[in-house]
């Protein structure tokens, strides 16, 4: 189980588009990411509305974890920091 | 013979068909009378559906990204799981997932970055309706005929889909600077918009469509067609340069073939205005080059970025306003985000040196002396020998005497200087009379703009709807405008026009138009001094 913080760097917030990235990574890879402003409350990014829905904007902090191995989650989160303009 | 009246864009009159499109399908929920199986058996192919269309789109359409993330939300599971509980309580498969669309839109409603994304996807919804109800919503429109498109409105991504089949377009809502009108008026379709009744208008219909006469006549033909004043050139050249309006290669091209003098308003913001991601220099110095090579000899203005919360650019990151019209746009945005300037000023001088023509640039919503000494500034450090400024917040106006010696010129942009001038939205479907090119006090603020400009030095070019109008090029000829822009299809019309006066009778035209107290009276008052010159 891996955890990372990434800012949000693109500057309209975390839009529909990597909303929807995080969501197909996810189902693609086979892996559960939980995603929010702190480690107290996680959600699974199942549902792109759902992760807009939570409105992170552009400069907020927000804590990944990821149950997988160390490299495979170390490769998805390098991604998900992508989307999220960095 | 019956009329519907509205605004006509254009002075063509075409006959043809009316192709009722329907932009809006509005079901009424209702609960289903078989069984779940058989709504789950109509919703998922119609969301697949709606998901591969938006999935094509993306492929297609320059701004596609847009359209890929319109299908992750219409796939998300998180919605079908409510849609599926919607119809186990009851509801019909079009109707559960309408409903859950609503309720899942409204977590995104009170947050202007998102409410956005909440009008999509209810959008989304409905098109996900119409397929569950085996209707059709997408605009296919038939090849080889003779339509006349008649719709409440179109978005730009139905306008994107005209083909030859269309001969005439007409609306509901929309005044004479509505998105629809600045394409017709392009493409040079006839159109007539802010037509109260469409509703009179039949599918397969013979109408003509008149926008000289501003209506639409049921079951007309073009021998009932009002007649234009069509101009005969007389003179080998016009009385005063005719440019063109460009915004990418092809118009560039077109300006070149109808004989332009010109370039006299480049959009230089159409470059880029589907674009995610910040163009670099070097992409924005391919674009500017291809429309530089393509476009006629002679003066080439190039207008700086002109963008705002109404014409978003998503790299700007411009938040929404009340008031985007009065909110930060053009040069306003150079406040924030200065490097975007120095980017294009930089892009559009290595484009010059490229391409070999000479560049001319302006910045757009200038308001004060100290905005256009700031940008005259600017385009000087980077060699640009002649600068000017838009005219279209009425206070510049007042206040060009301070300008000798900082700019060269002044583009004057009607369709934002009425706007602004009437205080009356330029998209706003009531309020076109307001923003008529022929009302008395927008003649009398471009002579004020002459006048003030002249006594200092400063040429005067009009770039607005106005300069598209053949019959008041000549008037702003007489008001001793120096040289006018006009869209690629109306270059020819406007040359003829200026091709058949002298100096003194386009003053006379033009004495004669601004005495008046009413559009129409103007307008009147210039065809009868054109035909008793």
């Amino acid at each position: 189980m891996i955890e990372r913080t990434i800012k949000v760097a693109d500057p309209i917030g975390m839009h529909a588009r990597p909303a929807g990235q995080i969501v197909k990574l996810a189902k693609e890879s086979g892996v559960s990411i939980f995603m929010g402003r702190d480690l107290e409350n996680l959600i699974e990014a199942k549902s792109p509305i759902l992760l807009l829905g939570k409105k992170f904007k552009n400069g907020e902090d927000l804590v990944f974890r990821i149950d997988a191995e160390e490299d495979q989650a170390n490769k998805l989160l390098d991604e998900i920091s992508e989307y999220l303009g960095n | 013979m019956l009329e519907l009246k509205g605004i006509g864009i254009g002075d063509l009159a075409a006959e043809g068909e009316i192709f009722r499109v329907s932009t809006s399908f509005n079901p009424v929920s209702k609960n289903h009378s078989g069984s779940v199986e058989e709504e789950l058996a109509k919703l998922n192919p119609a969301i697949e559906k709606v998901t591969s269309d938006m999935n094509e789109l993306a492929q297609t359409e320059n701004d596609g990204e847009i359209f890929e993330a319109l299908a992750m939300l219409v796939s998300d599971e998180a919605l079908l799981d409510t849609a599926v509980e919607k119809i186990n309580e009851g509801l019909d498969a079009g109707s559960a997932f309408h409903s859950a669309t609503v309720d899942m839109s409204e977590i995104l409603k009170d947050d202007p970055d998102f409410a956005e994304r909440a009008n999509d996807m209810l959008d989304l919804a409905v098109r996900v309706w119409a397929h569950t109800e085996g209707v059709e919503l997408g605009l296919e429109i038939p090849e080889g005929k003779s339509l006349v498109l008649a719709a409440d409105d179109f978005a730009p991504a139905d306008t994107a889909k005209f083909n030859s089949s269309v001969k005439g377009v007409i609306t509901r809502n929309g005044g004479p600077t509505s998105h629809v009108a600045i394409l017709c008026r392009s493409k040079g379709i006839p159109a007539v918009v802010g037509v109260s009744e469409l509703d009179k208008l039949e599918q397969g219909q013979q109408v003509l469509i008149d926008p000289a006469g501003d209506r639409v006549v049921i079951n007309g033909a073009m021998t009932d067609a009002t007649v234009t004043m069509s101009f005969a050139a007389e003179n080998e050249n016009t009385l005063i340069p005719v440019l063109g309006n460009v915004g990418n290669q092809s118009d560039a091209e077109k300006a070149t073939d109808a004989g332009a003098n010109g370039v006299g308003l480049f959009r230089t913001e159409f470059a880029f205005l589907n674009q995610e991601q910040r163009p670099t220099v070097e992409q924005q110095l391919a674009g500017y080059l291809g429309v530089l090579k393509a476009a006629p000899e002679g003066q080439f203005i190039a207008r700086t970025l002109d963008a705002g919360s109404d014409k978003p650019l998503p790299f700007l990151g411009i938040e929404d306003e009340e008031n985007p019209a009065l909110g930060v746009r053009g040069f306003r945005i150079n406040d924030t985000d200065p490097e975007f300037m120095i980017d294009q000023l930089s892009a559009l001088k290595m484009a010059e040196e490229q391409s070999g023509k000479t560049v001319s640039v302006m910045a757009p919503m200038i308001a004060r002396v100290s905005e256009a000494k700031k940008f005259a500034e600017l385009a000087k450090e980077h060699g640009f020998g002649n600068v000017g400024i838009m005219v279209e917040t009425p206070s510049i106006i007042f206040q060009l005497k301070h300008l000798e010696g900082v700019i060269d010129f002044v583009s004057i942009g009607t369709n934002d200087l009425s706007q602004y001038l009437f205080a009356a939205d330029r998209l706003h479907p009531k309020l076109g009379t307001l923003l008529d090119v022929w009302q008395p006090a927008l003649l009398e603020a471009i002579k004020a703009t002459v006048d003030e400009a002249h006594k200092v030095g400063i040429k005067v070019g009009v770039c607005g709807e106005a300069g598209s109008d053949p019959m008041l090029s000549i008037v702003l000829a007489g008001l001793g405008v120096d040289t006018v822009s006009s869209s690629p299809s109306q270059i020819d019309a406007v040359s003829n026009a200026l091709k058949t006066v002298n100096a003194e009778q386009a003053e006379a035209i033009a004495m004669a138009a601004i005495g008046q107290n009413r559009a129409t009276h103007a307008r009147d008052a210039a065809k009868k001094a054109f035909a008793e010159r």
